[in-house]
């Protein structure tokens, strides 16, 4: 017997908050980010906002909001973007394919996936890569510039905040 | 830059060529950035021209030899590919349109020697293994996702092909 309802709509093309909770999340890349934990919802306008991600053992959960979701499929949530914090850990090429170093940080422009400068550690140093060096991101992070450049850049960036700061 | 008497006629000038041996044993890196391995050896024909490199993947892996056609940069510091090597796609996760896990990537069928793929095989436990057409797929990423119109044969181990 079909379940009584007084929504004044047709809800047989909905989802449930069961049909989200627990399903893998998988970015645009293909990659698993995580398991829906929690589903937000707007306390007055009673929309959907977004979802929480359990990231594993350890690692801290990931809010997502739903303009960062392409659809909620039979067996998982699938993203429209990638997640910017996913490339820490990632190489880091010059133009040239020298190898700079490797991600461990990510500073994103507010609470966007809008990368806004990267960190990478390299030989004992730590670089900064403003946005607008990086050429593209796959496996690793490609760069526009030469590692010489970089150091060039990072190195006139600390001379003006030493300047600024004195 | 070491100077030079020159000898030439039409070949560009000597300052923007790469020294090839200094390529030896540089990293090769595919187009999303993935190591590929180190050049070994870097081939030309009889016609003088750069056919391709040999790359090593580490010691028990063999070897690959990469047509110069799939060169994106050449660099004296490494070389980056215009393409992912189809060898990246093995053990990936291949993913249907509607998330379901369908197994790993254990074999890859090719055009001739291309890196074109044709089909996928794919393994996965209690399911036997299966063949992907390459027109079926719908992304290659961190996984394979198919496309919506495939239809996954529902074939457990203890039932016959």
């Amino acid at each position: 017997m079909p379940p009584k309802s007084i929504s004044g709509k047709d809800l047989n093309e909905a989802v449930t908050s069961d049909d989200i909770l627990g399903k893998d999340v998988i970015d645009l890349d293909g990659k698993f980010i995580g398991v829906t934990e929690k589903v937000f919802i707007h306390p007055n306008s009673l929309d959907f906002i977004g979802i929480e991600v359990d990231k594993g053992f350890l690692r801290k959960e990931l809010s997502i909001g739903k303009d960062y979701i392409e659809r909620i499929a039979k067996n998982a949530v699938f993203l429209n973007v990638r997640v910017a914090f996913e490339i820490r850990g990632m190489d880091v090429f010059s133009s040239l394919g020298e190898k700079i170093g490797k991600v461990y940080d990510v500073e994103l422009v507010g609470n966007k996936n809008e990368i806004k400068l990267i960190h990478v550690k390299t030989e004992g140093k730590e670089l900064v890569v403003p946005k607008g060096f990086v050429d593209r991101i796959g496996h690793g992070v490609f760069l526009n510039i030469r590692k010489n450049e970089l150091e060039i850049y990072n190195e006139s960036e600390k001379t003006t905040s030493q300047k600024t700061e004195k | 830059m070491k100077e030079y008497i020159k000898i030439v006629t039409k070949e560009g000038p000597v300052e923007s060529t790469i020294d090839v041996g200094n390529l030896i044993n540089k990293r090769v890196v595919s187009l999303k950035g993935f190591v590929v391995g180190r050049v070994k050896k870097v081939k030309i024909n009889t016609k003088l021209f750069l056919e391709g490199i040999v790359v090593s993947r580490g010691i028990f892996r063999k070897k690959l030899y990469l047509g110069s056609s799939y060169f994106g940069k050449l660099s004296e510091e490494a070389i980056i590919l215009s393409v992912d090597p189809f060898l990246l796609y093995n053990g990936m996760k291949v993913l249907t349109n509607e998330g379901e896990i369908m197994g790993k990537v254990k074999d890859i069928t090719r055009k001739t020697n291309t890196n074109d793929i044709e089909e996928l095989v794919v393994k996965a436990r209690f399911r036997k293994r299966f063949n992907v057409n390459a027109e079926f797929i719908k992304s290659i990423g961190s996984s394979i996702i198919l496309k919506s119109n495939y239809s996954a044969p529902k074939k457990y181990f203890w039932q016959r092909s």
